[in-house]
């Protein structure tokens, strides 16, 4: 039978542990109520079929609006096409009289000729303007005298000055935005990536390389680039990085490489809890909670423990935090009533800031 | 990577790991109403991700992570102490005073679970409630399984300091 004395027995029984888990285990049983699993299976079966209605909806909309613009594509085409090639009403009027075909209403064998009328001494139309212009980058690229290779624009980018970045670009025959979408791309080749933002860096500046980030639709290479945004040791780059933490759409992809910084900047990011804006603060402190660790919890107990009354980002920080010290020193704080209300004020603070 | 799951199969496997999944968000809310509530956004929550898992874990141990963020979710922003109610086990014996003590005891380790700091709470329902493996369990609470083995030491030790008794480890 179950009794203190004999549920911790320490009397080198093998068997003592078990007895004492499957105590545990009989004092935590409970139930899944047969109604209440019912009922959230008939919420699930709603949610779903909803769910499926809504995609069946969707893709039928999607396809009412490809077959529109396709419909909308062909009647143009047809129309521009009628509108360059108007049929001369003294033929038409012709063919009708004589019941025969005129001699120009014949189809004509030389393609080559009849393409060169359709074009010739008139300007372009809307359409043809817009497929010139989407042509011209192929193009001109493949025209491109005397074109680099994209790794050796970033090897000869990295090794000059910031100022005259324009001269190698110039002479290795990119523009600034093609060089740039350039080195994105080659970004994504590890092994290519830190030449990549090293140049990068040449051209865009710090500030730059966060925009870089946000507009990028490569993920590896977001979490690249505020990676390298959060280990550059400068105060313009921390800041960039936590901008970056502060916006819902790339906080989880910028917090996730935090851990990866080889030299975290634990001391900035520790001053920058006082910063005088509240995001920066926030930001500050998620990231740290992100970096954990018994080194950042020791700091951030130390912190709040000398100064509790100015510490709400630190109190955040330490909720974030994951491990047992920070766990032990939580779990102390909820008991005491000298640090209960900061607390349970950065409790709060968390629920409303950091959905 | 080709996408491991289909959507029939997805309602079947929630379906199957529904009745444990409530049990878990009961035990880790403290009560039935809300940890249904916990049920309905987690439900909520698979429907939107399901495309997301890629069968690295057992579906239950990947519905098990979101039941166990949702209701670390509900629990900070309630900021209320649930104290957990359970279903006890009938006690297999007929002498009344036997069957107090257990009753007393079974008290008295429910609120050393309720005074353990969040992770260790929750290690111990997944641990002890649903007797899950400690790969699961690292898996689920996304810790090292180092860190399960020895939380499974600091459980215990803190029930035996609560019950009043000394607790030496032992392997």
């Amino acid at each position: 039978m179950w009794s203190e004395n004999n549920l911790f027995r320490n009397d080198g029984d093998p068997g003592s542990n078990q007895q004492t888990d499957e105590f545990i285990r009989h004092s935590l049983r409970v139930d899944a109520d047969d109604r209440r699993v019912e009922r959230l299976r008939q919420y699930w079966r709603r949610l779903s079929h909803q769910q499926a209605w809504r995609r069946r909806k969707l893709l039928s909309a999607s396809l009412v609006a490809a077959s529109l613009a396709a419909c909308a594509l062909f009647f143009v085409g047809r129309e521009t096409r009628d509108d360059s090639l108007p049929e001369p009403v003294s033929d038409k009027i012709a063919s009708v009289v004589d019941g025969a075909p005129s001699a120009n209403s014949v189809p004509s064998v030389d393609v080559q000729g009849e393409h060169a009328s359709l074009t010739y001494g008139r300007p372009p139309t809307e359409y043809e303007r817009i497929l010139f212009a989407a042509r011209q980058p192929r193009q001109l690229s493949a025209k491109r005298p005397n074109e680099t290779t994209i790794e050796d624009l970033a090897s000869r980018l990295t090794n000059i000055p910031r100022g005259n970045t324009d001269k190698v670009l110039a002479s290795a025959g990119y523009s600034q935005s093609s060089a740039i979408d350039g080195l994105l791309e080659a970004s994504r080749e590890s092994a290519q990536r830190d030449n990549a933002f090293d140049a990068l860096e040449k051209l865009v500046d710090v500030e730059g390389l966060a925009e870089l980030a946000r507009a990028s639709r490569y993920p590896e290479v977001r979490a690249a680039l505020a990676l390298r945004l959060l280990a550059t040791n400068s105060d313009a780059s921390l800041l960039e990085y936590l901008s970056m933490v502060d916006d819902m759409a790339f906080r989880e992809q910028a917090l996730g490489v935090a851990k990866q910084a080889a030299k975290p900047p634990i001391g900035q990011l520790l001053v920058l809890l006082d910063d005088q804006e509240k995001s920066v603060r926030l930001a500050a402190a998620m990231t740290l909670g992100r970096l954990n660790g018994p080194d950042v919890t020791r700091l951030l107990i130390d912190r709040v423990t000398d100064q509790p009354s100015n510490s709400t980002e630190a109190w955040l920080a330490l909720l974030a935090c994951r491990g047992e010290l920070a766990d032990e020193f939580l779990a102390y704080a909820g008991r005491r009533p000298q640090l209960l209300g900061y607390y349970n004020n950065a409790r709060v603070l968390w629920a409303q800031s950091i959905p | 990577m080709s996408r491991p799951i289909d959507r029939h199969l997805v309602d079947q496997l929630v379906v199957e790991h529904l009745p444990v999944a409530l049990r878990v968000a009961k035990r880790l809310v403290g009560n039935a109403d809300s940890a249904e509530d916990v049920m309905q956004d987690a439900l909520c929550r698979v429907l939107r991700h399901w495309k997301s898992y890629r069968g690295e874990a057992a579906f239950s141990t990947w519905m098990m992570q979101i039941v166990v963020n949702v209701a670390r979710e509900h629990r900070r922003r309630s900021h209320e102490i649930h104290e957990l109610t359970c279903d006890l086990a009938p006690v297999v014996t007929t002498d009344p005073l036997e069957r107090l003590t257990v009753v007393e005891l079974s008290e008295k380790v429910r609120a050393a679970l309720d005074d353990l700091p969040d992770r260790q709470r929750e290690f111990a329902m997944l641990r002890f409630g649903e007797d899950l493996p400690a790969r699961e369990i690292a898996t689920i609470l996304q810790i090292s399984e180092a860190n399960v083995h020895s939380c499974v030491h600091l459980v215990r030790k803190r029930i035996a300091k609560t019950i009043g008794v000394d607790y030496v480890e032992r392997e």
